[in-house]
C-alpha cells in the first residue's frame, strides 16, 4: 500500500474578530432566526395546525424579538463608527436587552408544543453511538440512551428508571422498579436540525459517567482533603459533578463543546454567579479551556486555538464587566471555587485518565480545520482525502509513460494502482464534522451576520440568514449520514 | 496526444482532476469505484416518495409560493438507517440521491448512467435526467423506478450508478452562472423546482388570468 502522506497543513487567516457586543448580537439574532426556521418547518408539515397560532408566533418574532435588537445594534454601530468602545451604561443597556431577548426566545419556545412535536433525527443517534464507543466500559457503551426533544429551552438528562422509581416510592406502592438506568437526554425543539448544539449530549453522557464511577465524590474528597466516603451530597458536590461532565465532554468533542456551551451561556446577564446546582459559567469555561489545552489544542491547530482563545477572552471580558458593574464576585464562596483552576482540572484529569476515555486527538482537529474549508465552499464533510504534494507529479509522469514506450505495462499498472489507492478518503468522525461546523460558524457565519445587519432594519437580513442556517444544518446532517454509511465499508 | 478535444475522460485523467480538485467526488470510499472511464456512485440514505393519498394533482394555477409549498408537501422524505432497506416495489417511483457530493468543473460535462448489475433486476436510476451541466455542484438525484416484476431491496451505500466526464470547454453559460441553476448545491433527493422555470411562470400567469376572467 502506498503511503498517502500526511495531511496538508492549513494556513489561513483567522477572521473571527467580533467585539463582545457584536458577538452577543450575532448569537441572539441567530437564536431568533433559528426559531423562525423551525416555524417554516411546521408550516410545511402535511397537516399544519391552524394558521392562526403560527401567525401569532411569526408576528411575535418579527415585531418583538427581532425588533428588540434594533437598539443594541444602533449602539454597536455608533461605537464602530466613532471607533470608541461602548461606555459602561451603554454596554449595560446592551447586555440587559440581549439577555432579555434571550429569555424571550426561551419563553416563546415553551409554547411551540402547541404547534408540533418533532422527532429526533437519525443523525443524533449517529453522534450518540460514536460518543458511547469512546468508553471502554461496557456499562456505558451498551447503555440504551435515548434522546428526546422538548419544548423547554434547556438541555438536560434524566435517568427515567430512577425517576419512575422515586415517583412510585412517593406513592408508596413500589420499592423498586425492574431494570437499570435508562438515560434520556433532552434537547430543545429548535435544535432538532442543528448538529452543533447536539454537542451538549456529550456533557449529559458525562453526568452518567461521573455517577457510574462516583467521580464527583473522589474529586471533591481530594479538594476537601477527606475520603470520598465522607463527602456529603450538596451544592459543592453538584458543582464538581458539573465540572467533571464538562471535562468529559471536552475529551469527547474538543472545542465544539466549549463553543456550544458559550452559545447557551454568554447571553445570560451575569456569568459569575453560581447557582445551587451549577458553578459559575466562568469557572466552567476556565476548566474546559484548561482541559482543552491539556488534550488537543496545540500549535498545529492554529485556527481552533485562536477561535477558542478568542471565545474565552470574550467570556473573561464579560465577567470583568459583571464584576465591576454588577458586583459579581468571582465564583462565590466555596472550596471548589477557592482552589486554583489548574488544581481542580488536574484532579479531574487524573480521574478521567484512569478511565481511559477516548479523547479527541490533535490530528482530528487538524482534519476539522481542513473540513471547515470545504464547508465554506458548500461541500459536505463526511470524508477527507489525505493531501499528497507529489501526487500531481506522479500522475503527470504516468501520463507521459502512457504516451511513450519505455515503461512496461506491468510497471504502468503498478504505478496507476498506487495512485488510485491514494484517492480513497477516510471517513470523518462526528466530532471532526461538528468541530468543522463550529470553525465555519465562527470564521464565516457569525461575522456574516454583523455585515448583514448593517442595513436599515434587522428584519431585512432575516431571510438571508435563515438560508445560511438551513444550508449549514443540512451540510452537517448530510455529512453525518454519509460518514455512517462510509464506515460500513471499512 | 492522449485524447481528442471532445473525448470521454479516462481513469488517469479523472484521477488527475480529482487530485487538482477540479472534480470533486466525496466521499470516495473505495479505489475500485474508479473504472476505466467512469466512477461508480453510491446510493444515499434519503428518498422522496409521493404522498398520493393527500393530493390528487398539483394545481398549476396557484400562486408560485403556494405551488412551492404544495410540491414539498406532495412528497415525503424518507431516511433509512445504515443496513435498513428501502424497498422499491414494481412500478413504483421514488427519488433518491447519490451518497457522493459531486462538483463538475466548467470545462467538463458529466453523464449519469445506471449500472448493468442493477438494471438486470429492473432498477432504473434515471428516467430523463442523465446529463450534468458544467459547473454543477451537489448530490445527483436518482429518478428510481422498478420496472421489474419483483420488489427490490435497496441499501444506502450500494453502487447503483456511474458517472463519466466529457470535455466541453468553451461554453459561456455554466451551471449556476446563468439563470438555470435550480439545483445548484442541492443536498439529497430534492424534489422538482419546475415553478422556478421562466416558461412555467409565464404559463402560470396566463392560467391565473384565465381563471380571473372566468370569475
Amino acid at each position: 500500500m502506498t503511503d498517502c502522506g500526511s495531511e496538508k497543513k492549513v494556513s489561513e487567516s483567522i477572521t473571527f474578530n467580533l467585539t463582545l457586543p457584536e458577538f452577543l448580537i450575532a448569537e441572539v439574532f441567530d437564536g431568533i432566526a433559528r426559531l423562525d426556521c423551525y416555524l417554516d418547518e411546521v408550516e410545511l408539515a402535511v397537516h399544519p395546525r391552524s394558521g392562526v397560532p403560527l401567525r401569532l408566533f411569526r408576528d411575535t418574532l418579527g415585531t418583538v424579538l427581532f425588533a428588540s435588537l434594533e437598539e443594541p445594534l444602533r449602539l454597536t454601530r455608533q461605537s464602530t463608527v466613532s471607533k470608541t468602545p461602548l461606555g459602561a451604561s451603554e454596554f449595560q443597556a446592551l447586555v440587559n436587552q440581549v439577555g432579555s431577548t434571550f429569555i424571550g426566545i426561551a419563553g416563546v419556545h415553551r409554547f411551540l408544543k402547541y404547534l408540533r412535536v418533532p422527532e429526533p433525527p437519525h443523525e443524533i443517534f449517529t453522534l450518540l453511538r460514536e460518543i458511547q464507543q469512546a468508553f471502554p466500559d461496557a456499562g456505558i457503551k451498551d447503555n440504551e440512551t435515548d434522546v428526546l426533544l422538548s419544548e423547554t429551552f434547556n438541555y438536560g438528562e434524566i435517568d427515567l428508571h430512577t425517576a419512575i422509581e422515586w415517583q412510585l416510592q412517593q406513592a408508596k406502592i413500589l420499592k423498586s422498579v425492574p431494570g437499570k438506568e435508562t438515560i434520556v437526554i433532552i434537547l430543545p425543539y429548535t435544535q432538532v436540525n442543528n448538529p452543533l448544539m447536539w454537542t451538549i449530549i456529550s456533557h449529559e453522557i458525562g453526568h452518567f459517567v461521573e455517577k457510574y464511577h462516583s467521580l464527583g465524590k473522589k474529586v471533591l474528597g481530594k479538594i476537601l482533603a477527606c475520603p470520598p466516603g465522607n463527602v456529603t451530597e450538596g451544592t459543592e458536590l453538584d458543582w464538581v459533578e458539573e465540572l467533571i461532565s464538562d471535562a468529559v465532554a471536552i475529551r469527547l468533542l474538543g472545542p465544539a463543546y466549549l463553543f456550544s456551551f458559550a452559545s447557551i451561556t454568554i447571553l445570560q446577564s451575569s456569568l459569575g454567579r453560581p447557582s445551587r446546582t451549577h458553578p459559575s459559567e466562568l469557572l466552567r469555561v476556565r476548566v474546559a479551556f484548561n482541559e482543552l489545552k491539556r488534550t488537543c489544542l496545540t500549535a498545529s491547530v492554529p485556527i481552533a486555538t485562536a477561535l477558542t482563545t478568542k471565545l474565552v477572552d470574550l467570556f473573561e471580558e464579560k465577567f470583568k464587566f459583571n464584576e465591576k458593574y454588577l458586583g459579581d464576585k468571582y465564583m462565590g464562596p466555596s472550596a471548589v471555587h477557592a482552589r486554583p483552576t489548574d488544581d481542580v482540572v488536574a484532579l479531574i484529569t487524573q480521574e478521567l485518565d484512569d478511565l481511559k476515555i477516548g479523547k479527541l486527538s490533535n490530528d482530528s482537529l487538524i482534519r476539522s480545520e481542513a473540513l471547515a474549508r470545504a464547508l465554506a465552499k458548500g461541500q459536505p464533510v463526511s470524508a477527507l482525502r489525505k493531501e499528497r504534494i507529489d501526487l500531481q507529479s506522479k500522475v503527470e509522469s504516468l501520463r507521459q509513460s502512457l504516451s511513450g514506450s519505455t515503461v512496461s505495462q506491468a510497471e504502468i499498472m503498478k504505478t496507476f494502482f498506487e495512485i488510485r489507492d491514494c484517492m480513497i478518503e477516510k471517513p470523518s468522525t462526528c466530532a471532526e464534522i461538528i468541530n468543522a461546523g463550529y470553525i465555519h460558524r465562527y470564521q464565516n457565519v457569525l461575522p456574516q451576520i454583523l455585515n448583514g445587519l448593517a442595513g436599515p432594519a434587522v428584519n431585512d437580513y432575516v431571510p438571508e440568514h435563515k438560508k445560511t442556517i438551513n444550508q449549514v444544518d443540512r451540510l452537517l446532517k448530510v455529512s453525518l449520514q454519509a460518514t455512517e454509511i462510509h464506515k460500513l465499508f471499512l | 496526444m492522449l485524447s481528442s478535444e471532445r473525448s470521454i475522460l479516462t481513469d488517469i485523467e479523472i484521477i488527475s482532476r480529482l487530485v487538482d480538485g477540479s472534480i470533486v467526488i466525496t466521499p470516495l470510499i473505495a479505489a475500485e469505484q474508479i473504472g476505466s472511464t467512469s466512477v461508480d456512485l453510491r446510493l444515499g440514505p434519503e428518498f422522496n416518495i409521493l404522498r398520493r393519498a393527500y393530493y390528487g394533482h398539483l394545481d398549476f394555477s396557484h400562486e408560485k409560493g403556494e405551488i412551492q409549498q404544495e410540491v414539498r408537501r406532495y412528497s415525503e422524505r424518507i431516511q433509512v438507517k445504515a443496513l435498513e432497506p428501502f424497498i422499491i416495489h414494481p412500478g413504483e417511483f421514488a427519488l433518491g440521491a447519490t451518497l457522493e457530493f459531486i462538483s463538475v468543473p466548467n470545462d467538463l460535462t458529466a453523464y449519469l448512467e445506471g449500472r448493468s448489475t442493477w438494471g438486470r433486476l429492473g432498477l432504473q436510476v434515471h428516467s430523463t435526467a442523465s446529463f450534468v451541466d458544467p459547473g454543477f455542484q451537489g448530490n445527483l438525484v436518482f429518478e428510481l423506478q422498478n420496472v421489474g416484476k419483483v420488489p427490490i431491496e435497496l441499501y444506502a451505500g450500494l453502487r447503483v450508478a456511474q458517472i463519466s466526464f466529457n470535455r466541453s470547454s468553451g461554453s459561456v453559460q455554466t451551471y449556476g452562472a446563468g439563470q438555470n441553476q435550480h439545483y445548484k448545491g442541492q443536498l439529497g433527493p430534492e424534489g422538482s423546482r419546475f415553478y422556478l422555470d421562466k416558461d412555467f411562470e409565464r404559463i402560470n400567469l396566463k392560467l391565473r388570468e384565465k381563471q380571473q376572467l372566468k370569475t
